[in-house]
């Protein structure tokens, strides 16, 4: 259970005063002190003990102007360690900053750790974690009301002993433009298009989770987590135009792990209101060897990461329409129209009639035509049904 | 001939020669604005061959404003004097006799007739003082300022040494005491200055003496001594009404260059009501952060930092009472009812040993002890809140009583706006004041205060927060003697607070905590001689606290029950001080107070490994211990020690030095003082802070004390300063010592500040500067912050600027402006960005490497008040003006969230824009 202000949304929900005065306010602002390259190692991932992959991210931090995404620490070597015996278990590079073991063989009664050392001689190493099994997932529920629709997770340990949970989800949904064409514009000229599948008319949306779910029933007589809240989806949201699923990871996390998480969370996610924390330095239990000084970002955990996928239809939460302002116009299939509606304005061809005196194309925007305008990707996933 | 008889012949011939005048029929021209009556004299002499007999003593606040052409001097005169007590006539040689209306005295003052001859002699003429034309008084206090009173039993000679005179001075129109009076022998340092209840004490040596009564806000008064031995004398004085003809603001307030006391800030409340503040309500905080030395976290906190202490570090009195939150609606709005108070005094440097048990400074405000002689309300309506306060005697001269109550209507405005966020909102609050003051006989009085507030919101979420402060202390004063005075006081202080929730009903619950404190103290105060003034006396405060208590609210909360044990402690002090006036230039303070402290039980206390932080981990064993076991002593001496050296009558230095100790902590990771912190007694574990301070300031008035100006430096050692560990859990914490660590701090700074009293003009301007630093470098605590170096507290601000002006066009207009500025508080930045678990996460640099932009704000307001008529029913005010006036966005804090994955940064700001406010307020 967590006891925590909600999140203010805009200024105005921030103090009473700002209500009733609109006077609060909250800008973009980014400090200017925030100059000095802090490059440090970012351990991402998690030692799997169920029947699955284990892969650990390296990559490096960057600063908070720097707009290029991504630095992958190359050419590692990516070690996990069995407690008591030294056994090895080594992570091969697979690119990208990825380094993969298909299955670990991990002894629920022992401890594992993991050791890095980088191109440059680096050398890190975890604490030794214990292997948290975590019960299934009992559902993934949801409700709706006039807000929208809230997808929960139920799960329960009858044993009381996973306490610490955190949660990650991919959602994919379908999606579709507001026509489907039997046209496209492409290098000047418009074009029939023959495979009606291939008419950027559905697309497919994925996306991973971004806040940190964490959840304790620490506080509970029982471990029974009943309806945490994972994802809210707006009213008449594009997630549930036509088709919604989510797949849920749970882990089990260790009462420290919780705490990394948690501090995470308020470091990032929680700042900013008024009776807000501060936010605070925090280390996790990846450390410098080679300079005890120089801070680690990541934690490891060994957990099973158990899952649980849903579909939503778009008829199970009725009425539901997403709004679009979509109009058609037409456009005579001369090359000077052509050339000015699809060229230049930006139109899209649907289909065509062809009435006196001529032919002409029925058109619309882009977004209404063309689906992956707001997303996504016309291959549909192979778990789609 | 006896003195008597002198006296009225005296009378008879100035009667006389009032009959006999006659006019000259010169005719001039005059100009004056605002002059005094010696300039118009002056003028008046040169382009006449009148002179003039007058008494000065009597014109020291008449001001003559006056536009003729041509006119013969008596039309002048009477137009001058028209409407006033003054009296004048002219004789056949051209001399003018000014004087006031004409008494008779049963007693010639000594002296009288080796001065008779003199002009001067006038001042034993038996003419009162009375400026204010349009006040209706009764003759028999207008005669007390000429008349000699005699104290003591009169012996056949004058003995030869000092006797002591005390007496409370009292406002004339009310029967309420005047606190922090100045009583004082003019041209001589002896003076004292009224305790709270205006009672003085004041050993003078024996004979004759001319006593001086000053106070903001109240006529000058003067009272003629015979001191035979010791005794008593009451004094009246009067609410200073000024005329409409003539202006003066007088108010001689020397105590600033004259007290021992260092580091003293006083403000009516007078002066409160002109500072403009947010909501159009007096605002005893904010008046509090204007003050040199004084800063708060941010806009929407009362919380507030004296010279580099935390706010949980602020001992805050109300009649003696400890207000745990000073704050209502998210710190919107003080505590305290601006109608009931009567001042508000701010020790921070050297606090009175009579206090104890906060670091850094005592807030004493004190209410007003309501109106003696009828019935009396004040309220007001602003867009907030609106208040009403009545006051008036229950039993004639006897029992007076002050009641009033306060609330908002936010809530109602809140369902009216048509917007869901708000309607799911809920911010209210209320408070309510009661005091009664009861007079036994003159030996004897009883005081009883009463508050109690309560505040609950809920901001577009499921929960909701409350609070409530219950306060009430029961003073009785006995007078032993002359010499000697005891006041006994007991109390009950409470501040309770409650989140709840039961939106989810598998997780519905109820958070409590509480702290309740029992309070019963012995004050003394003896007058052992002309050079010494002892204080002393014993306090006793037994703490209860329920830290914590976590319930399931109804039959499907799965929430088990969790209750932090109650915790108790018993703080024990004895103090003494003695005021020691070396010499007329000298003058020493010297305090000592033992406090201790004990921990009982009922509780389980933990032990930790040696040298190992403390974690949960590392905890051997746990000891239980039975209810009412001593589980542990702490205690020591603190020392209060000022001293005052007067350069010349109008400048001084001071010097303090004071240590001071602090059992009971609040513990907070946010920056201001919020309703969910945790107030923790000092245990096995956790130690009592310490504090120690050297001030040195140098004091200097100008044109006669109506500017002070001042410049304190001080230096200050913070010991076991509690900060909280990196990722705290302070809530429902069952071992608060694994997540707190105890800091090193030191503060300094320099203080300036330039002060005008009266006048048209009058205000102040303050400037410190200040820095507080905190320091945690020892590994076996837990993690060292910021690699073991000092860091800024969260509300270290260096420059801070606070001007505070008031220009009064009229009697019925003014207007007010202040000007803030200060450096940005520190914050910790993000300095790094790192992808983890599908999203960016940050970094953050150094606790509290980098700092929010600059403060600055300017507030306006101005006051139209009613017809000045004395008697009229009810009299009312209208006050509008602009509070941040150029609507800079101040930041209250930045902060950085990841939104979508993506890491962006905000500036927050309270008030983002000019706010308009207009209050009406009203008085019968």
């Amino acid at each position: 259970m967590e006891m925590k202000m909600s999140k203010s949304k805009t200024c105005k929900s921030i103090l009473l005063a700002a209500f009733i005065l609109g006077a609060g306010c909250k800008e973009r602002y980014i400090p200017k002190e925030i100059a000095t390259n802090y490059s440090y190692l970012v351990v991402d991932g998690f030692l799997n003990a169920g029947n699955d992959t284990t892969t650990i991210t390296l990559t490096r931090s960057k600063t908070l102007e720097d707009k290029n995404s991504f630095y992958p620490e190359l050419s590692a070597q990516v070690r996990v360690e069995e407690e008591g015996s030294g056994n090895m278990f080594t992570l091969d590079e697979i690119g990208n900053g990825k380094y993969q073991v298909p299955l670990l063989p991990l002894n629920p009664s022992r401890k594992y750790r993991l050791n890095i050392r980088i191109s440059n001689g680096g050398v890190y190493q975890s604490d030794f974690v214990v292997v948290k099994n975590s019960p299934p997932i009992d559902s993934i529920s949801w409700d709706q009301n006039e807000e929208g629709v809230t997808i929960y997770a139920n799960t329960h340990d009858p044993q009381d002993s996973s306490r610490y949970y955190r949660f990650e989800y991919t959602e994919t949904w379908e999606h579709h433009a507001e026509y489907s064409a039997l046209y496209d514009y492409k290098n000047g000229a418009v074009v029939y298009i023959a495979d009606p599948d291939s008419n950027h008319y559905k697309c497919w949306t994925t996306q991973r989770s971004t806040d940190i779910l964490l959840a304790s029933t620490a506080r509970l007589d029982k471990d029974v987590l009943y309806k945490f809240p994972l994802r809210k989806i707006l009213r008449n949201a594009e997630e549930i135009s036509v088709k919604y699923s989510t797949i849920v990871t749970q882990y089990v996390l260790t009462e420290d792990g919780y705490q990394y998480w948690n501090l995470l969370k308020k470091n990032t996610e929680e700042l900013g209101s008024i009776f807000g924390p501060q936010p605070s330095q925090q280390t996790g239990n990846i450390h410098c060897i080679s300079n005890p000084e120089e801070p680690v970002m990541g934690y490891l955990s060994a957990t099973t990461g158990l899952k649980k996928r849903i579909y939503i239809n778009n008829n199970e939460v009725l009425p539901w329409q997403y709004p679009r302002n979509c109009q058609t116009i037409t456009v005579d299939a001369i090359p000077d129209s052509i050339q000015w509606y699809f060229g230049m304005l930006g139109y899209s061809p649907i289909d065509s009639v062809t009435a006196p005196p001529g032919k002409k194309y029925n058109a619309s925007q882009k977004p209404c035509v063309y689906c992956t305008f707001t997303g996504g990707t016309t291959t549909k996933p192979s778990f789609w049904p | 001939m006896n003195p008597v008889r002198k006296n009225i012949l005296f009378i008879f011939f100035a009667v006389l020669v009032c009959a006999k005048g006659f006019s000259q029929e010169k005719l001039i021209s005059v100009s004056f604005d605002q002059s005094t009556f010696e300039d118009v004299v002056k003028d008046l002499e040169s382009k006449t061959d009148f002179h003039f007999y007058y008494d000065p003593i009597q014109f020291d606040s008449f001001q003559v404003s006056i536009h003729v052409v041509d006119k013969s001097v008596p039309y002048i005169l009477k137009q001058i004097f028209q409407g006033t007590d003054y009296r004048f006539s002219i004789d056949s040689h051209d001399r003018i006799y000014v004087v006031k209306r004409l008494e008779i005295l049963t007693t010639l003052p000594p002296g009288f007739f080796d001065k008779r001859s003199r002009k001067d002699s006038l001042a034993y003429a038996n003419i009162t003082a009375d400026t204010s034309g349009e006040t209706d008084k009764p003759t028999n206090t207008a005669t007390s300022e000429n008349k000699l009173y005699e104290i003591g039993i009169k012996g056949l000679q004058t003995k030869p040494g000092s006797a002591i005179i005390t007496g409370y001075v009292k406002d004339s129109k009310n029967g309420e005491p005047i606190i922090g009076a100045a009583v004082y022998v003019e041209n001589t340092k002896t003076g004292t200055v009224t305790d709270q209840f205006g009672y003085f004490t004041l050993t003078l040596s024996r004979g004759r003496h001319q006593l001086k009564i000053t106070s903001v806000g109240m006529k000058d008064a003067r009272r003629q001594i015979m001191l035979y031995s010791d005794g008593k004398l009451n004094i009246e004085m009067f609410d200073f009404i000024p005329s409409l003809k003539a202006i003066v603001v007088v108010a001689e307030k020397a105590s600033n260059v004259k007290g021992v006391q260092m580091g003293l800030e006083k403000v009516s409340i007078r002066t409160i009501k002109q500072v403009p503040v947010v909501f159009g309500e007096a605002d005893v905080l904010r008046v509090v952060l204007t003050l040199p030395g004084v800063t708060s976290v941010g806009e929407a906190s009362t919380g507030f930092n004296v010279r580099g202490g935390a706010a949980d570090q602020n001992l805050i009195l109300f009649n003696d009472a400890t207000v745990y939150n000073p704050s209502h609606l998210f710190g919107f709005f003080s505590a305290f009812n601006p109608d009931c108070v009567q001042d508000i005094e701010l020790y921070k440097s050297s606090i009175p040993e009579k206090y104890g048990g906060r670091l850094s400074s005592v807030l004493d405000v004190t209410t007003r002890n309501g109106n003696k002689k009828k019935i009396a309300g004040t309220g007001g309506i602003g867009p907030l809140t609106g208040r009403f306060t009545l006051e008036g005697p229950i039993w004639k001269d006897r029992t007076t009583f002050v009641i009033g109550a306060r609330t908002s209507y936010s809530n109602w405005i809140l369902r009216n706006l048509h917007n869901d966020e708000f309607n799911k909102s809920k911010a209210s609050f209320y408070d309510a004041n009661l005091h009664i003051s009861h007079e036994f006989n003159s030996k004897n009085n009883l005081y009883i205060t009463g508050y109690i507030s309560k505040d609950q919101f809920k901001l577009n979420s499921d929960t909701t927060y409350g609070y409530s402060n219950r306060n009430l202390s029961i003073k009785w004063k006995h007078i032993f003697n002359s010499k000697f005075y005891g006041i006994a006081t007991t109390g009950i202080d409470n501040y309770q607070y409650d989140v709840s929730s039961s939106a989810n009903p598998v997780n519905a619950f109820d958070l409590k905590f509480k702290i309740s404190q029992y309070n019963a103290r012995f004050d003394f105060s003896y007058a052992a001689s002309a050079k010494h003034s002892l204080d002393f006396g014993v306090t006793s405060v037994l703490y209860k606290l329920d830290p914590g208590s976590l319930n399931p609210v109804g039959d499907k909360s799965l929430v088990t029950p969790d209750i932090v044990q109650p915790e108790q402690g018993l703080e024990t002090a004895v103090y003494v001080g003695d005021k020691f006036d070396i010499s007329s230039k000298l003058s020493i303070n010297i305090g000592l107070r033992y406090s201790m402290f004990n921990y009982i039980g009922p509780h389980d206390v933990n032990s930790y490994a040696e040298g190992l932080p403390k974690e949960e981990s590392n905890i051997t064993d746990t000891t239980h211990y039975n209810k009412g076991n001593v589980i542990n002593t702490y205690r020591g001496p603190e020392y209060r020690v000022s001293a005052r050296f007067a350069i010349n009558d109008v400048s001084s230095i001071k010097a303090s030095y004071n240590t001071t100790r602090q059992y009971i902590h609040s513990i907070s990771n946010t920056a201001s003082i919020s309703p969910t912190d945790i107030w923790k007694l000092s245990d096995p574990n956790i130690k009592p802070q310490l504090g120690e301070q050297i001030s040195l300031g140098y004091y200097h008035n100008f044109r006669s004390n109506t500017i002070e100006t001042s410049v304190e430096v001080y230096y200050k050692n913070i010991d076991n300063y509690l900060d909280y560990k990196s990722g705290a859990t302070l809530i429902l914490n069952h071992h608060l010592e694994t997540d707190v660590m105890n800091t090193k701090g030191r503060a300094y700074g320099i203080e300036f500040l330039l002060k005008r009293t009266t006048g048209k003009l009058n205000g102040w301007i303050s400037y410190a500067y200040s820095r507080t630093e905190l320091k945690m470098d020892d590994p076996s605590v837990g993690p060292v912050i910021n690699h073991g170096n000092y860091y800024p507290a969260n509300y270290d601000k260096p420059n801070n600027l606070n001007v505070i002006a008031n220009y009064r066009f009229t009697h019925r207009f003014s207007m007010s402006m202040n000007v803030v500025y200060s450096t940005g508080r520190p914050i910790t930045l993000p300095v790094a960005v790192f992808d983890l678990a599908g999203a960016q996460r940050l970094y953050y640099s150094d606790r509290n490497a980098y700092r929010i932009p600059d403060y600055f704000r300017m507030d306006f307001s101005m006051t139209l008040e009613g017809n000045h008529k004395v008697k009229q029913w009810l009299h009312s005010s209208w006050s509008a003006g602009v509070y941040n006036l150029s609507g800079r966005k101040n930041p209250y804090s930045i902060y950085f969230v990841q939104e979508n994955g993506v890491i962006h940064g905000y500036k927050l700001s309270i008030f983002g824009t000019a706010i308009p406010f207009i209050t009406y307020n009203f008085k019968f």
